[in-house]
């Protein structure tokens, strides 16, 4: 008896460790740091580049690589 | 009979020259306000090292499609993008480029108004700008554009942004040609005794004159627009700060 239990825990054990390796691990996308943040980033790199924008120029083009970065992320998940 | 017939005659004599003179006079009128300059002007990005040349290039790409006209006759001018398509621009950098590059600047020196155009979303705006907005420095430094022998001339302008809580500083540097003596430039870099052929606001993004057309035909007119609200600088700074807030944080 002691035998056919130790058998089926084993058993068990084993099936549910192949299992375990054969388990698709799922791709999830990790969603890139805040939108905001991303935006901030992209708007000074230009700047190191192109020269200072004006207030108004900025604000512009911090709202544009925001809603780029938010338009990437609901293309991750168009549900 | 004979008399009524002479005065008849004389009537018509007179209205006859009074018809032809008003004309020779509106054709004159015609004439002189179609007479206008143009020059062309592109765009580019005075050059500091290869590295991150090449990191912006489709950005830099669509400044340099860019091609944008100076119309002025005595005392207006106009400074607007060249109407036309450009193809390829998913991404938007054509969009960016015409924004940060300008949309329409008009300036009357008699009634000594300057003016920009700007837009928020579906909103247009002309920006009611300091009609002497830049206190020149003229310098003795010179350089040849196209010919014309232009001097160099630097100011200063700074500008608080409260979505970044600091001070812009800027540092437009233009060079004008004294042999053309009009006041006028482009992006709103004006106010020079010459037209300005060469210059940049911010010292990295700078314009160009590449066609200097003088007496063009165009049916553009040199008018005042009427087609958007019109606020001052510091108004139209609020509205977009307002705008962008609204935009990142009030989601």
């Amino acid at each position: 008896m002691k035998k056919v239990i130790f058998s089926a825990i084993a058993m068990i054990a084993f099936v549910g460790s192949s299992m375990a390796n054969t388990l698709e691990v799922e791709k999830i996308e990790t969603p890139p740091q805040s939108c905001i943040s991303s935006a901030i980033f992209q708007v000074n790199e230009y700047e190191q580049i192109n020269g200072c924008l004006s207030d108004t120029q900025y604000n512009f083009m911090l709202q544009h690589y925001f809603n780029k970065c938010q338009s990437k992320l609901t293309a991750i998940d168009p549900c | 009979m004979m008399q009524a017939l002479i005065i008849y005659q004389m009537k018509l004599t007179k209205n006859i020259s009074i018809t032809v003179f008003c004309l020779f006079y509106c054709l004159f009128v015609t004439s002189q306000n179609n007479k206008v300059n143009c020059v062309t002007y592109k765009i580019d990005r005075y050059t500091y090292g290869d590295e991150k040349e090449v990191k912006d290039n489709e950005l830099l790409r669509a400044f340099r499609a860019l091609e944008y006209e100076l119309i002025y006759n005595d005392t207006r001018s106009i400074y607007k993008p060249v109407d036309k398509l450009y193809e390829g621009d998913s991404d938007g950098e054509y969009q960016i480029a015409q924004m940060l590059a300008g949309y329409y600047f008009f300036k009357d020196i008699v009634t000594k108004e300057k003016m920009e155009q700007s837009e928020i979303g579906s909103s247009k705006f002309y920006v009611i700008k300091e009609f002497e907005e830049y206190k020149w420095e003229i310098s003795s430094e010179t350089k040849i554009i196209d010919g014309y022998t232009c001097y160099k001339a630097t100011s200063y302008k700074e500008g608080y942004s409260e979505l970044r809580g600091r001070v812009n500083k800027f540092f437009p540097t233009v060079w004008f040609a004294p042999s053309i003596p009009a006041p006028f430039g482009p992006y709103g870099l004006d106010g020079l005794p010459g037209l300005v052929l060469e210059g940049t606001f911010n010292g990295r993004i700078y314009f160009y004159a590449t066609h200097i057309n003088r007496y063009c035909d165009t049916k553009i007119e040199l008018q005042k627009p009427t087609n958007g609200k019109y606020v001052t600088e510091k108004e139209f700074s609020e509205i977009s700060t307002k705008n962008a807030k609204e935009n990142l944080y009030g989601r």
